[in-house]
């Protein structure tokens, strides 16, 4: 079973992008397995310890709004620790707790803003089509093999 | 983290690990000894200023969204104060159910202290590396510790899930009662799901125990001092966490105040606002700020009880008990009184839904304002919680006073990082050493300022050490 862990917070405009584009991925009717937490927990760990493969979606920063990159992830050896831990950090957990390492990508689309109360921007909001087809893009298909 | 050493203060900016942001500064006399330290917490949000003009009913789900850790804790104090506010006595499912959600609330956040945030200093060391003590060095050090704690944390935000709805914000608690009943099934499962977590609870406990006398020079210097409790107990003395009355006691275990409701404890609490802080200082009026300061919280919760009232939880409680002939004074053992109380709520929960009462429909009381005003409360994972509401005839809130258990810590937090700060501090040095036994004092009493100051954020630390003219003379930064 596939697992998109899609996260974010719906109150902080684009932060809520993650938990959206997770809702309509299950809508699609694909065979995953859809969480969407507002943020990413240790109890995580074991759900992603338990999958064949994980896909995460989040917002991010440091590109133009609406831009949807995917990136391959492995568990990080270090990690700063809040109380929000980063995809790398819950790989990091499933490793060293449950001896799991299933391959993992980030799907990021890149945020306007996170104004608290603010809706999805325009950018993003027509960013989700791609950033569903880049989650469905990661799904195992016969002869597809997902860019690492 | 970096650290600069001068000219002439002691500051600890972010404190790590704990909820919130906040910043301590250590004072040097004139003699270049420590004089005085203080907590600073910098967030503000207001949230009592602009609940106003809103209903009551809508007040359980408002506050609620004052922290994302103890949610449960403001819905149960905000419908306690509503039921207040209707005059009503809640159906006694209604009341039990509540018990449950605050006692699994308890588990949680105690969990969440105690394997996420305190037990990287415990089984790693005040002297590891920042970047190893966190849950992620845990895990990779002590996996079976790491695994059990995920596990026991997961149990009770399941728990309030399947009985409430929503592991955080939820909106299932309202004035009269609570708007949901539990079904067999999902009692069943969190029935079935309690063996496993009480085992987690006495094997730490085991581990805990054991290792005490490894923190025997914590014990003496991590908020060791007198001052009064508070915390809710049964009519017969029992540790309670919601529905029951609070009793205040003395440093020697002598009753200052007992069987109060929320209204005649707020009576008697006073608040001191500092220039410096976000954060209220209560103490008992009568007393002062110096002699009426008092803790809250796990600490507090079991030496105002004369026991825990189960069986498990009991033997551990002697245990405790044991280890002062009066009040446990060093704030240190706030960890083992969680690891009780874990247990005790555990056991507790089981007691609670074994009884088939807990699967009744007759959940609410309906009624209309029948007061103007109404005092709530709570025990929340770190001490009693009020919600203080006054109303128009319409229901509208005109005043709203949120009297929050880290707010309640307050003056015994400022206390206990400058004890720490007098045994650790080098005036020609600022180390990691000092910074971690700060970070970790603080973290001992488990502040929450997201809920004290009705902040936003997460909470990283900055220490500064001042002169006596005030001047910094060092500075670590824990966000660097």
């Amino acid at each position: 079973m596939t697992l998109v862990l899609a996260f974010g917070n719906p109150l902080r405009g684009d932060d809520g992008v993650g938990p959206e584009v997770g809702r309509r991925v299950a809508a699609t009717g694909a065979v995953v397995e859809v969480v969407t937490p507002l943020q990413l927990l240790p109890e995580h760990a074991a759900q992603v310890a338990a999958a064949d493969r994980v896909i995460f979606v989040d917002a991010a920063v440091g590109r133009q709004a609406g831009e949807v990159v995917t990136i391959a992830l492995q568990a990080a050896p270090t990690v700063r620790v809040d109380h929000a831990l980063t995809p790398a950090a819950i790989l990091t957990l499933a490793r060293d707790l449950y001896d799991a390492r299933p391959p993992a990508w980030i799907v990021q689309v890149h945020a306007a803003h996170f104004t608290t109360g603010a809706p999805l921007s325009a950018a993003v909001a027509a960013a989700i089509p791609r950033a569903i087809n880049a989650v469905l893009a990661l799904l195992p298909q016969p002869h597809h093999t997902p860019p690492r | 983290m970096k650290a600069e050493t001068m000219a002439q203060t002691i500051t600890i900016e972010p404190v790590s690990r704990v909820e919130g942001h906040a910043k301590i500064t250590i004072h040097l006399g004139p003699d270049g000894q420590v004089q005085d330290a203080r907590f600073h917490v910098l967030e503000f949000r207001g949230f009592e200023k602009f609940c106003e003009g809103r209903h009551f009913q809508e007040m359980p789900a408002i506050t609620s969204r004052v922290c994302g850790i103890c949610p449960v804790s403001h819905m149960l104090a905000s419908a306690d104060a509503g039921d207040r506010l209707l005059a009503v006595e809640i159906p006694d499912t209604a009341l039990r159910l509540r018990r449950v959600v605050n006692l699994a609330q308890i588990v949680q956040s105690h969990a969440l202290s105690f394997f996420y945030l305190s037990s990287p200093d415990l089984l790693l060391g005040y002297d590891a590396p920042p970047a190893a003590r966190n849950v992620l060095g845990l895990a990779a050090a002590h996996p079976e510790i790491a695994r059990r704690g995920i596990r026991l944390r997961q149990f009770g935000q399941t728990a309030i899930e399947l009985i409430a709805g929503k592991r955080i914000h939820a909106s299932w608690a309202i004035a009269g009662g609570v708007n949901a009943s539990l079904s067999a099934a999902a009692r069943d499962q969190i029935l079935a799901a309690l063996p496993e977590a009480i085992e987690t609870a006495r094997l730490t406990l085991d581990w805990f125990r054991a290792s005490l006398p490894s923190h025997d020079e914590e014990a003496r210097t991590f908020g060791h001092f007198p001052t009064l409790f508070m915390g809710m107990v049964t009519p017969d003395g029992s540790l309670e966490s919601y529905g029951g009355r609070l009793r205040i006691i003395d440093a020697h275990g002598r009753l200052v105040a007992d069987q109060l409701d929320a209204a005649q404890a707020r009576v008697l609490l006073g608040e001191r606002v500092e220039p410096w802080s976000y954060l209220k200082s209560p103490f008992l009026k009568a007393l002062g700020p110096d002699e009426g300061a008092y803790r809250v919280g796990p600490l507090a919760r079991l030496n105002v009880a004369q026991r825990c009232g189960t069986p498990l939880a009991d033997e551990e409680f002697a245990r405790f008990r044991s280890l002062s002939a009066g009040p446990v004074l060093g704030s240190f053992h706030y960890h083992y009184a969680r690891l009780i109380e874990i247990l005790f709520g555990l056991e507790r929960i089981g007691e609670l839904l074994d009884d088939p009462s807990c699967l009744s429909t007759d959940v609410l009381a309906r009624a209309s304002r029948n007061r103007l005003r109404g005092i709530g409360m709570s025990e929340a994972p770190r001490g009693t919680l009020f919600h203080d509401y006054t109303v128009d005839e319409d229901g509208l809130l005109t005043s709203v006073d949120l009297l929050i258990a880290t707010g309640q810590n307050n003056l015994a937090m400022n206390r206990a990082v400058t004890q720490i700060a007098k045994a650790y501090l080098h005036a020609d040095r600022l180390d990691e050493g000092l910074l971690n036994r700060v970070e970790a004092g603080i973290r001992a009493f488990d502040p929450c300022l997201s809920c004290s100051t009705h902040a936003a954020g997460t909470m990283p630390l900055v220490v500064e050490v001042h002169d006596v003219n005030g001047a910094t003379i060092g500075r670590i930064d824990r966000r660097a």
